[in-house]
């Protein structure tokens, strides 16, 4: 069954001002993701690639077709409740982190656990959890400053995957890091793909990365180009 | 050196444009300060002018011994007589110094306001005195001119007028102005008439003269003393004066400093921040200048400079709003020695604005200071690789 | 962690910054409470005026006296309760400190209509019976150094003795209001009959008289005025708290311009903690992306804005308001001979209404700001 669903996906941008040309950024996109795939998503710089993800992880609507996530299409919701849903459904690593600089490693995962229920004990218990999934428990108590990019990198996903969420929505995790930390940092996420059943979508520019994922997906200039299985011997489905 | 200081500071003043928002924060907040202590100072001034204006150092007042002021003076017409006979007077004026009730136009209350029996002599006496409208009073008659402030600040004093005191009723048949004076906020009425109308026949408060040029004060005050028919305290208008202004214009002083004082603090805080966040825009910019061999002093200088510029710009702009928004604004306020009002204008003068000027400059000097240090001390290598 | 602390942390992001706006926003704070302190006297709102008392006095001067004879005039008109009087002595105790109060009054009736006053019985009775006795609140002792049965000399200006020698009376106690931080307003009294037999007088400076119904406070006034009227002295009769705002307003618009001032000052700091928040807001903006993107609703990520202004409003305010509290007691200490002050509890509460108001102001457009917010935009805004 598809957890998400693209149906001729395009997205226009419009320039300020009369009379400039609008941006078709995406066009007829179609797209289908399983539950627990593992997705790459490469192609040049301004192919598009973030746009898309944007779309699927509820942060932009598309101008034209539809994007269904769990068989609702993502332009019913009203802002709030695609707020909800986020906080619900989708995990989010960027590349340059976006921890929190204010907040320790542990608060900063916390932080999307302050829109659920759990009390504040419960909080500390869910991150800490997340932080050992991770391999930084030991460093609960720092500050983003205070930790490598590859540390901070981990927090960034301890703290998408606090919540639980279904879907991780990855934009170059790898793309500011060294070989080696990368390489760590795409092993993390398989694990937590064939392990903790995350479905996760991932915009790279880099075809290593690109290997631990199950399939990948080009695109160039708004289209897609092709798609095709990963041949890494890393990436034998379970 | 100078080369140095001056390139980095012109580099600096000209990138002031680029961080407007944050340069703009020591100028509103020292502008707030400047704007508040002219404001407040030139009340004090302006009080304080009321007594100074145009006084003649050859007048004198004489008041009877152990008054402090004209009200709780109480004289007879025969001490005047006594006085014009002695040679070193010049102009001889009794005057008779009473209050009525009379409501004013901005709380529609009734206020105080002072009644002056004179004669002609009081005129002689004060050349600075002009009929503006009108003409004078005619004695004898119930007839009476206004001075120009209480015109302003008092209802139903218009030419034409009539005014009840005391069950007479008078007639307003001129407006006055003295410079500025204290007699500006009073009525002035013939002596003859006031005494009848509030009962003091014969009666007067105070006697005014002018002294023969060169004469002595502290002789014409033994000579006074001696004589035994009289009880009389003379002096200058100018000591008298200053005796009545230094109550009002004290509070006021002190109350300017206080509040500038605490002002200034915030605004100090203030400036702190602009400069700090003035430096810290400018990181790179200053690590990059000492890494190629400028010294940590023109440097210094630079920021300096640039906080006094600002500083002034800000005193400049507080000086003048106050300048604008209070210069010969009138108020009138309670003359604790007679009970009565007394109107006076907000006046601001060269000198505070100077000292509006100083202000902003010791502000901007402290508030410079510390982040100027700072930005000299600053490690290079850690500025530049932006730690 | 939870919503608070997460706040505080995000304010507190650039502490120097934060802490001098703070303290600079603090200041305007201490100049409300030390200058609403003076204006309420100006305004004589201060409490201690008892509505059921009123004062007759000259209509043509409050410093004019009055005939002796009123008294009994006075307390014959209906719903009149019992009458007293005083007059403006203008004594001082020390040369050129004119600024206290010192009347002449009759010690039999004065504490009967100013029953609120309290004096012990036996003072009370040496104060009737002897003809030089005085008493003072208890702050007048303090500032002077006396004692109770000290002889004090006294200089007046309305009413010199001859050869400018002091009057001397003797301090037989003290007496107090309702209310201490009234102590300031009370005034230093003695027997009229000293006043009297010295000066031969035959007038007071003013009547005060209690009513039953303070509903019938006009009626009476007009009552006691008509029986004066088209006498050479007329009076003029209101409440005591009428009186005192009468008096008050002579000084001119104090009031108005402590407004001024204040509005000066607040209008000077509001913008300044304004720019430190539009400042911190926009430094924040792939922050405020990123909050959304978890799932933070437009209307929270808004609110956690409004609430940094009311934080940062509210620190001020607490501590302008306890320094304010320190510099109006200081200045009351230092200058309470030149200025009256009164610090009420209203004063306090007004600075925490405006700290509410300023904190919802200083936060409202990067709350704005942060609403708007898209994501898409701000995340890649660094």
């Amino acid at each position: 069954m598809a957890l998400i669903a693209l149906q001729q996906v395009g997205k226009t941008y419009r320039r300020r001002g009369k009379g400039q040309p609008s941006i078709e950024v995406l066009k007829d996109i179609n797209l289908t993701v399983r539950k627990q795939e593992f997705i790459a998503l490469m192609g040049p710089s301004g192919s598009g690639k973030t746009t898309l993800l944007n779309l699927i992880g509820g942060l932009d609507f598309a101008t034209s077709g539809t994007v269904n996530v769990n068989e609702i299409a993502l332009n019913t919701y009203s802002g709030k409740a695609l707020a909800r849903w986020r906080a619900d459904t989708i995990g989010f690593v960027f590349q340059f982190y976006n921890l929190l600089p204010v907040l320790t490693a542990e608060q900063n995962v916390a932080l999307p656990l302050m829109l659920t229920k759990l009390g504040s004990r419960d909080r500390k218990q869910h991150a800490q959890n997340a932080l050992d999934v991770v391999g930084l428990l030991d460093r609960a108590k720092h500050t983003p400053a205070k930790l490598s990019g590859g540390q901070q990198q981990r927090v960034a996903i301890a703290r998408a995957i606090v919540a639980d969420p279904e879907i991780l929505v990855c934009d170059e995790p790898t793309g500011d890091l060294d070989r080696g930390t990368a390489e760590e940092i795409l092993s993390l996420l398989q694990i937590l793909n064939r392990d903790h059943n995350k479905t996760i979508l991932m915009v790279t520019h880099d075809p290593k990365a690109a290997e631990y994922a199950q399939r990948v997906v080009y695109l160039d200039k708004g289209s897609l180009v092709s798609t095709a299985e990963s041949t890494n011997e890393n990436t034998d489905t379970t | 050196m100078f080369k140095q200081i001056f390139s980095i500071t012109l580099m600096n003043i000209l990138s002031i444009p680029s961080r407007w928002s944050t340069s703009s924060v020591i100028i509103v907040g020292i502008g707030g300060v400047v704007a508040v202590l002219v404001a407040i100072f030139s009340m004090a001034v302006g009080l304080n002018k009321v007594f100074e204006n145009s006084v003649d150092e050859n007048r004198t007042i004489m008041v009877r011994s152990g008054a402090n002021d004209e009200m709780s003076s109480n004289l007879h017409i025969d001490d005047a007589n006594l006085v014009a006979s002695r040679t070193f007077f010049e102009t001889v004026a009794p005057e008779l110094y009473c209050v009525a009730n009379v409501p004013k136009k901005a709380t529609g209350y009734p206020a105080n306001i002072v009644v002056r029996g004179v004669t002609d002599a009081s005129f002689d006496l004060r050349p600075e005195l002009r009929i503006l409208e009108g003409n004078r009073f005619t004695l004898g008659k119930n007839e009476l001119i206004v001075g120009r402030k209480a015109q302003q600040e008092f209802d139903g004093l218009e030419i034409g007028d009539r005014v009840t005191i005391r069950e007479v009723t008078w007639t307003v048949v001129g407006y006055f102005e003295a410079d500025g004076s204290a007699i500006e906020s009073e009525l002035w009425a013939g002596l003859t008439s006031v005494q009848s109308a509030f009962r003091f026949e014969g009666g007067i408060s105070v006697v005014r003269a002018r002294v023969q040029h060169g004469m002595d004060i502290k002789s014409i005050r033994t000579s006074l003393d001696d004589d035994p028919r009289l009880s009389l305290a003379i002096q200058t208008e100018a000591d008298w004066y200053e005796r009545q202004a230094s109550t009002g214009t004290l509070v006021i002083r002190i109350f300017g400093w206080v509040i500038t004082i605490i002002m200034s603090i915030g605004a100090i805080f203030a400036a702190l921040n602009t400069m700090y966040s003035a430096i810290a825009s400018r990181k790179y910019e200053i690590a990059t200048l000492r890494a190629i061999g400028f010294g940590g002093f023109p440097v210094v200088v630079s920021v300096m400079v640039e906080a006094l510029l600002l500083a002034v710009l800000g005193g400049l702009l507080g000086a003048g709003i106050a300048y604008v928004a209070f210069n010969g604004f009138t108020v009138s306020t309670l003359n604790t020695s007679s009970f009565s009002q007394i109107a006076f204008d907000f006046a601001v003068t060269p000198e505070l604005i100077g000292l509006g000027l100083v202000v902003s400059l010791v502000l901007g000097l402290i508030g410079g200071l510390f982040p100027a240090i700072r930005s000299a001390t600053l490690p290079v290598t850690n500025a530049l690789r932006g730690e | 962690m939870n919503i608070f602390s997460f706040i505080l942390k995000s304010l507190f992001r650039h502490k120097l910054r934060v802490t001098l706006t703070i303290f600079s926003l603090t200041t305007a704070f201490v100049l409300f409470i030390l200058l609403r302190s003076v204006a309420v006297v100006f305004e004589a709102g201060w409490s201690g005026l008892d509505e059921s008392r009123m004062q007759t006095t000259s209509k043509y001067s409050m410093i004019q006296m009055l005939p002796l004879s009123y008294g009994s005039q006075i307390a014959a008109t209906d719903g009149v309760n019992s009458v007293t009087h005083a007059s403006w002595f203008g004594g001082s105790f020390v040369e050129g400190d004119t600024n206290v109060a010192t009347f002449a009054v009759d010690p039999d009736t004065y504490f009967q209509v100013y029953n609120d006053y309290e004096v012990a019985p036996d003072q009370l009775e040496k104060f009737q019976s002897m003809r030089t006795a005085a008493l003072a609140p208890s702050s007048l002792l303090e500032r002077y150094g006396w004692e109770i049965g000290q002889q004090i000399p006294c200089i007046s200006t309305i009413f010199p003795r001859s050869n400018d020698e002091p009057w001397t009376f003797e301090l037989v106690g003290t007496y107090a209001g309702q209310n201490s931080n009234t102590d300031g307003f009370l005034a230093f009294l003695f027997n009229y009959k000293y006043l009297h037999e010295t000066y031969d007088l035959g007038s007071v400076g003013w009547y005060v008289f209690s009513i039953d119904d303070p509903e019938r406070s006009t009626e009476i006034a007009q009552a006691v005025d008509s029986k004066f009227a088209n006498s050479f002295d007329e009076t003029s009769t209101m409440t005591e708290s009428e009186g005192a705002r009468e008096f008050m307003s002579q000084w001119g618009d104090i009031s108005l311009m402590v407004t001024g001032i204040l509005s000066a000052v607040f209008f000077t700091m509001v913008l300044l903690t304004m720019n430190t928040m539009i400042q911190s807001y926009r430094e924040r903006i792939p922050e405020f992306a990123v909050l959304k993107t978890l799932g933070f609703s437009n209307t929270k990520v808004a609110c956690f804005m409004i609430f940094e202004g009311l934080l940062l409003s509210g620190l001020s305010a607490l501590l302008g308001i306890a320094f304010g509290v320190i510099v109006t007691s200081g200045a009351q200490e230092m200058f309470g001979n030149l200025v009256f002050m009164y610090l009420e509890l209203e004063t306090i509460i007004w600075g925490a209404v405006i700290a509410t108001v300023l904190g919802l102001f200083v936060g409202i457009i990067p709350a704005i700001g942060a609403n708007r917010l898209r994501i898409v935009d701000a995340l890649h805004a660094r």
